[in-house]
């Protein structure tokens, strides 16, 4: 008999795997092993409860099992059973145990039978799995309704039916020394580049993880750091297809609902499929609005403070006597004022997010009778301060991906306009120029195509939004824009 | 020896130097001119373009001559370890011309605007940005360049004669109208400040313009931080041909400090300003390195490539 310490292939004798299968699954109470008699020859289905489907299993592989005849020589049984016995769509012969082990954790069943060196693996994956709802955090006025669910086969299953095209890819990958997460890289063959491909294997194939619970386990593998990202993250499949057909590749992440996009540009942070959806008038408008609603939200609130502070002059002189006035009754100064109130806001945006849902609306009511109404009729913050915290952080919305990134922009800007005024806020805006036209995302960089400058392109779908008679003439891939390392790949 | 990669355009390029040049001008007063009269300026200026494009022709020459290499790496290529100290004055150059712009700007601060925060502390943070632009590398400033002067644009696209020309012209007539503005405006009083663009963006009766100094410094300063940027990668280049090998981030601090302390001297001590603010010292260097230098290795390569066949 074989050592069991050494084994790593399928024995001959059921027993053997039997023991090896027991006994990595100790004390798992989801550990199924179902022993039969087949034409006097003994075999052993296991499977992990709960993956499987035990209707599948009964009516697919037990029945017809049990119903046959096996073949007296050892080397004819698999054949038989894989032809004459079973018919499933997804089976497969495996000799190596660790592959059986993450193909058992993944819903199949596998089926060893004595005296065959082999076993056989039939895909009889029954785990509950949510349905496609809307997304929470990219809501659409005209879009489709549906986005993606934990399940990666279901996401490519909607990918599929937008895009009906043999060109479209999945290639499969895993991640996760532990957790052996399925990926799957999906891209459109002939449109996506193949060197930004490769990248994208070999960065996936590095991802130095033990588990990947989630989509943004992998985005730090993906990117070189940096405030903004250079990977995209959506939960729809419309997006996920408009983007493929530009040429970036899209990353399938099982048990996650966000899909992963690369490479991604800065300026997709402001675009959105109603955009596409609607008069390109009306697109224009809502994108111009977008980038104020950033400037805005990144700024304002140094800036006031750095006006209010130390260049009261750069107002208008009403303006400037209201809010002197406001500040001289409260009782901190102003940048004071403003980043208890910035860490007020945070912080009840936090447990807002973060309470139970019965309590969200209490968190709320709290929130704005405390700070909206109390503290300014208390006289402990000025009415403008507060308004101005608000204007800041409503607008930060208008740009939902980019709030992470703006809530820090905030509060950079905030101190270097408290102690350096306008100067400090300009410094940091060169600081924030530096960073954002010194990264890039797999060879192209992140603000193209504004800087490098190709005017073309920015009036295309950058400044405005041409209609879709002029976009549909263009063939514009990610790769070929300005100052990608990439182009012509 | 590390071969140059054509990483950005022309009109990136020499829109970075259109800004490096700007910013110096906006320092213009009547100590710098040489006189009281600024229309003359004018003229003089035209000259010092017409001599700055005599300067450059060795420049040119060289690039035809080692068109994948710097200075310092032509210049190793042309006089073997000796050419070693090519990079080197051009290190002590940048150094110390941007030291002397930096002490500028902070006597400026000192003088003029006179802030409630530090101005020490003000131009270090400055420099630091300049530096985390030059540790970006050259794509990183140029294309900041395209951002923060998108409106001043000139029209240089593609080849780099036209790009040059453009750029030359674009600084004469830039800091012309400014002259002419200055003399037309200020007249006299102009000989009377220090610094004579910012006194006249405070009194002027645009309303838009009005009550905007604060954001005219500022301005100031986002240039500053290009030249100084472009400048550092500069450093950078030039650290890389003396060593043969790839700047170490120390180097680069080091220069930056070195910049600092010299911006710290020209602002505090009186010996240290008559020395770094020397517009004629500063004239002997830029000609010595910026245009000597090139002609001599440009001659000795020529030489060497004509007897080499």
């Amino acid at each position: 008999m074989e050592n069991e310490a050494e084994l790593v292939k399928v024995s001959s004798y059921v027993g053997v795997n039997q023991k090896f299968f027991q006994e990595k699954f100790k004390n798992a109470m989801d550990f199924m092993a179902r022993e039969m008699e087949l034409s006097g020859v003994k075999a052993v289905l296991f499977a992990l409860d709960g993956l499987v489907s035990k209707q599948i299993i009964t009516l697919s592989i037990l029945n017809p099992l049990m119903e046959s005849e096996l073949p007296k020589h050892v080397e004819d049984r698999l054949g038989f059973i894989e032809e004459k016995v079973l018919g499933s769509m997804e089976q497969k012969r495996e000799s190596d145990l660790d592959t059986l082990l993450v193909l058992l954790m993944s819903g199949f069943a596998v089926l060893c039978v004595d005296g065959c060196s082999e076993a056989i693996v039939f895909g009889v994956q029954g785990f509950d799995s949510r349905g496609p709802e809307e997304p929470q955090n990219e809501v659409m006025q005209r879009g489709a309704k549906d986005g993606f669910t934990e399940s990666y086969q279901n996401n490519m299953a909607m990918i599929r039916r937008r895009m009906k095209t043999p060109a479209l890819k999945f290639e499969k990958a895993e991640v996760g020394s532990q957790s052996h997460t399925p990926v799957a890289i999906c891209y459109l063959e002939g449109i996506a580049s193949e060197k930004i491909l490769a990248k994208v294997r070999e960065k996936l194939q590095g991802c130095d993880l033990q588990t990947a619970l989630g989509a943004g386990y992998l985005t730090s593998f993906l990117e070189r750091g940096g405030l903004f990202s250079g990977v995209g993250l959506t939960e729809r499949p419309d997006v996920v297809c408009g983007k493929i057909e530009e040429g970036r590749v899209a990353i399938l992440v099982e048990g996650t609902p966000s899909v992963l996009l690369v490479p991604f540009l800065f300026v997709e942070n402001f675009q959105t499929l109603d955009d596409y959806l609607t008069r390109p008038f009306y697109a224009a408008f809502v994108r111009w609005l977008k980038y104020i609603a950033f400037f805005v939200s990144a700024l304002l609130s140094g800036l006031y403070v750095a006006i209010a502070a130390h260049h009261p002059e750069l107002l208008p002189e009403s303006l400037m006597l209201k809010i002197a006035q406001a500040e001289s009754e409260t009782p901190f100064p102003v940048l004071a004022e403003t980043l208890l109130l910035y860490f007020l806001y945070e912080m009840l945006r936090e447990a807002g997010l973060r309470a139970p849902r019965s309590l969200s609306a209490t968190v709320s009511i709290v929130g704005g009778l405390v700070i909206g109404d109390t503290a300014v009729s208390a006289g402990l913050v000025s009415a403008p301060s507060l308004m101005v915290v608000a204007l800041t952080a409503i607008a930060g919305y208008s740009v939902p991906r980019l709030y992470e990134p703006l809530s820090l922009l905030r509060l950079g800007f905030l101190l270097a306009g408290g102690f350096f005024g306008v100067w400090g806020v300009m410094i940091g805006f060169a600081f924030l120029l530096m960073d954002l036209c010194g990264s890039g995302s797999f060879g192209v960089p992140l603000l193209t195509p504004v800087s490098p400058f190709q005017s073309l392109l920015v009036h295309r779908d950058v400044a405005g939004r041409k209609s879709w008679k002029k976009l549909a003439q263009w063939d514009a891939k990610v790769q070929d824009m300005p100052g990608s390392r990439e182009r012509g790949q | 020896m590390e071969t140059a990669k054509h990483r950005i355009s022309a009109s990136q390029f020499f829109l970075m130097m259109f800004v490096s040049r700007i910013v110096v001008t906006i320092a213009l007063n009547a100590r710098y001119l040489g006189g009281e009269n600024m229309l003359e300026a004018i003229f003089s200026y035209g000259l010092a373009m017409a001599l700055g494009l005599l300067l450059a022709l060795p420049v040119w020459g060289l690039a035809r001559l080692y068109p994948e290499l710097s200075i310092g790496d032509a210049a190793q290529a042309a006089l073997g370890k000796a050419g070693k100290a090519v990079p080197l004055f051009y290190l002590f150059y940048f150094i110390l011309v941007n030291g002397s712009s930096l002490g500028l700007f902070q006597i400026f601060l000192l003088d003029t605007v006179n802030p409630e925060f530090s101005s020490a502390l003000t131009i270090a943070a400055l420099l630091g940005v300049a530096l985390y632009g030059a540790f970006r590398g050259i794509e990183t400033v140029a294309r900041c360049a395209v951002c923060v002067f998108a409106v001043l644009l000139p029209m240089v696209k593609g080849r780099r004669k036209a790009g040059f020309f453009g750029w030359a012209g674009g600084t004469f007539l830039f800091t012309g109208i400014l002259l002419l503005l200055l003399a037309g405006c200020l007249g006299p009083y102009a000989a009377t400040q220090n610094f004579p663009v910012y006194a006249l963006s405070s009194i002027t009766e645009i309303r838009s313009m009005q009550r905007l100094d604060a954001v005219f410094v500022g301005v100031w300063m986002t240039g500053m931080i290009i030249k100084l940027a472009c400048d550092l990668y500069a450093c950078r280049v030039c650290f890389t041909s003396l060593a043969g090998r790839k700047c170490p981030k120390t180097a680069l601090f080091l220069s930056g400090a070195a910049i600092l302390l010299l911006a710290f001297a020209a602002a505090e001590k009186l010996t240290a300003q008559r020395i770094l603010l020397n517009t004629r010292l500063l004239l002997f260097c830029t000609v010595g390195i910026g245009g000597v230098l090139p002609l001599l290795v440009w001659g000795i390569g020529w030489l060497k490539q004509r007897k080499g066949g």
